[in-house]
């Protein structure tokens, strides 16, 4: 018996799979930088072009792009990749390439061959998928995707030698106007594309050496030039985001299968916090961007969610887990075949492989805790013997022994006493998870109060304040 | 002569020598019909000549390595009574009964896996089956079956593969069902290995490629089978046979 597949399958697949419209810059990038994995070009270049007043987008890559005879097919099929069984493709499913498609009127591919003198297009129409969406009970998706679908070919007005795949969003929508227009989108852009890290950044190189020494395998060969408007955008990390304890490193392996194999590897954790771990600032880099072959899963708090949801170890709530996580800057770079991200992409697909992982990440936040714990002790009380000994194990745990005698040294180093940040921010500190008209209010009202405290009663206004803000805290948990 | 011929040619005399004239001693040992493999490691003896790295606490833990990949596939079948192994410098022999074909293939190819994985070194070898003694608790094996094996290694196994006589396959029809035994270009018969692993741990070639990159296997076929880091073809050949025999099993070496 034939299976009735509708048009609203698609709408499934695409739509509702992407429901933050900045997943489709992530999807054409990846989809460029796949091709890349497959067959390097010299120069590799993928360039991101908006036009806000004809409000077109297109992402073009100089690779090599399809195969003539595969193109058309490829770009009509839903649900099958074309990245064939390409070792290191970033793991897009085919339905990625539609991502677009209910943000824009019309979504157009263009593939240009080496040596060709023409060019090959597909469009999917968006404006017609809308309406087929609205008006159609049709469970003939064949059907639908005939109607909606174009192919031609046409001749191309520059040099045979040129090659290259676009992606051009025609008379895309409100959503993502919206998008463009916020302060941060090129920010955004280069948290979750998987870009390379910036010249200026000095910890590049150590990553880099020492994700090779551990991996085996470069981390180069998923790092890619993109540009935006003509502008390269790169990692979101520069030298203020190296902290106290420099750059430490954690190299996480699967448990052994068997005596006849090596312990396969999943990747590199590097992670840097002051010796007091306290929130960095909101708009940093801050937290742990959790990256399978650089493409980024989830948010800063991938770690926390991972290890909070369906875990019988606890290690903390939430919202500890957010907050500690907040005093760190840092990746996880995972390049294993054991692990498949989950459709979303925003975490692994639970099986015994990331349930290892979740393992090894617990145990992570766990120590990572701890030391944020038994530092804030020790940093009020750096007399009481028991207190220092317990914060050098924690720092040992955390960092297996990186460099603590420098630690100690510096930790127990009382001719500078730290000052309270000016930038610090209550709200995330207090409220990480509310929404932001919340926080801002609070922040607000926060400020407002430390200043009136002080106003009355110089210096010792600030313990009144503290103790306000603290019955605040206390009440905001319950509440939650 | 070389070390190889000598020993042959103490073989073959320990071989034909006249059969002692009998008197009071217990009736004289004959030859049984046995299966009888030699597996060796390549580039062993270059390690050891190679005067500027000098180090022989390396090729002693590189021995004790292949002794212990031995002696835990073995021992349980020597306890049993059913197998001996003896090695020798840098290579082992191994005699078992005819209806334990299929455990000596998987323990010649689960050598040869560990001998790349963890060694990062290619091993050859032959399995054959004719007549063979064991005496002295294993610590003496002679016969006419060690010698082919032997000889089978050094002449024509050629690359880095263990390759399987015909009397094999005969002798142990009706026990065989070992099923990684492949045939290569030239006609001879072969352990694919790395077929066999991928099968004993289910894995698909991506994970096997991953596995081989992260244990730096990769870099260090395409390394040596460039002629510039090797320029002499006869062992360049080595690496780029188990390069083909990664590509077989649909494993990319990039």
């Amino acid at each position: 018996m034939r299976i009735g597949m509708g048009i609203r399958l698609l709408e499934t697949l695409t739509s509702a799979l992407y429901e933050d419209p900045i997943v489709l810059f992530r999807e054409y990038v990846q989809n460029s930088a796949d091709a890349f994995i497959r067959h390097p070009a010299v120069d590799n270049k993928i360039e991101i072009t908006i036009n806000q007043d004809d409000r077109t987008i297109e992402f073009l890559d100089n690779g090599y792009g399809v195969e003539y005879d595969e193109f058309e097919h490829k770009m009509r099929n839903i649900g099958i990749s074309d990245k064939g069984s390409a070792i290191d493709q970033i793991g897009f499913r085919g339905i990625g390439r539609l991502s677009a498609m209910p943000f824009c009127r019309e979504l157009i591919f263009t593939n240009k061959l080496e040596g060709s003198s023409e060019v090959q297009k597909f469009s999917w129409n968006g404006e017609k998928y809308n309406k087929l969406l609205s008006q159609s009970t049709s469970d003939d998706l064949e059907k639908a995707v005939d109607e909606i679908t174009k192919y031609w070919s046409e001749k191309y007005s520059g040099d045979d030698s040129e090659h290259f795949f676009k992606v051009t969003l025609v008379s895309y929508g409100d959503e993502i106007s919206e998008l463009i227009s916020m302060g941060e989108f090129d920010d955004n852009l280069s948290k979750i594309l998987p870009v390379k890290y910036a010249d200026a950044f000095s910890a590049k190189q150590q990553i880099h050496d020492h994700y090779a020494d551990f991996m085996g395998d470069r981390l180069e060969k998923f790092e890619f030039d993109v540009f935006l408007n003509g502008n390269q955008l790169f990692k979101p990390y520069t030298n203020e985001n190296i902290l106290e304890s420099d750059i430490v490193f954690w190299d996480l392996c699967f448990d052994k299968t068997s005596d006849d194999m090596p312990n396969e590897k999943i990747g590199v954790m590097w992670f840097t916090f002051n010796r007091k771990v306290s929130s960095n600032p909101p708009k940093s880099p801050r937290g742990l961007y959790v990256r399978s072959k650089n493409m980024l899963l989830g948010t800063e708090y991938a770690i926390a969610d991972s290890v909070t949801k369906g875990n019988k170890e606890y290690v903390a709530t939430y919202r500890e887990l957010t907050q500690t996580l907040n005093g760190i800057y840092g990746e996880l770079l995972i390049d294993t075949a054991r692990l498949s991200d989950n459709a979303r992409r925003d975490w692994f697909r639970i099986d015994a492989s990331s349930i290892q992982l979740r393992t090894i990440l617990t145990d992570y936040l766990r120590k990572l805790k701890a030391y944020r714990y038994a530092a804030s002790q020790a940093f009020n009380d750096k007399q009481t013997q028991a207190k220092k000994q317990k914060v050098i194990a924690a720092y040992e745990d955390l960092t297996k022994g990186f460099d603590s005698k420098k630690f100690e040294q510096e930790f127990y180093d009382t001719t500078e006493e730290p000052k309270e940040d000016n930038t610090f921010f209550y709200a995330d500190d207090d409220i990480p998870r509310r929404s932001i008209t919340a926080k801002k209010f609070y922040e607000e009202i926060l400020i407002g109060l430390k200043q009136y405290c002080t106003a009355i009663d110089g210096e010792q206004g600030i313990e009144s304040f503290i103790k306000i803000r603290t019955f605040l805290k206390q009440y905001l948990n319950s509440r939650d | 002569m070389s070390n190889d011929s000598k020993v042959l040619q103490w073989l073959a005399e320990e071989d034909s020598l006249p059969a002692k004239e009998p008197h009071e001693e217990p009736p004289r040992k004959s030859y049984d019909k046995k299966i009888v493999a030699w597996l060796d490691m390549l580039g062993i003896r270059a390690k050891i000549k190679d005067e500027k790295t000098n180090d022989a606490e390396s090729i002693i833990n590189i021995m004790s390595q292949m002794a212990s990949y031995v002696s835990s596939s073995c021992d349980k079948y020597m306890a049993e009574g059913v197998m001996s192994y003896l090695q020798i410098a840098d290579g082992f022999m191994l005699v078992a009964d005819l209806n334990y074909a299929d455990q000596v293939c998987s323990i010649i190819a689960d050598i040869q896996w560990k001998i790349l994985i963890n060694l990062k070194m290619l091993s050859r070898g032959a399995i054959t089956a004719g007549n063979v003694s064991v005496a002295n608790n294993g610590s003496l094996i002679i016969g006419p079956a060690y010698v082919d094996a032997y000889a089978m290694e050094s002449e024509n196994a050629i690359y880095a593969r263990t390759i399987i006589s015909d009397a094999f396959l005969s002798e142990t029809k009706d026990y065989l069902s070992f099923k990684f035994i492949k045939e290569d270009f030239d006609r001879t018969n072969y352990i694919d290995y790395i077929h066999y692993i991928m099968d004993k741990q289910s894995f698909d070639s991506k994970r096997m490629h991953k596995i081989l990159v992260e244990q730096g296997i990769c870099k260090e076929l395409k390394k040596s089978y460039d002629p510039k880091n090797t320029p002499k073809i006869n062992i360049r050949q080595k690496y780029g046979w188990t390069m083909s025999l990664l590509s077989r099993n649909k494993i990319e070496i990039i």
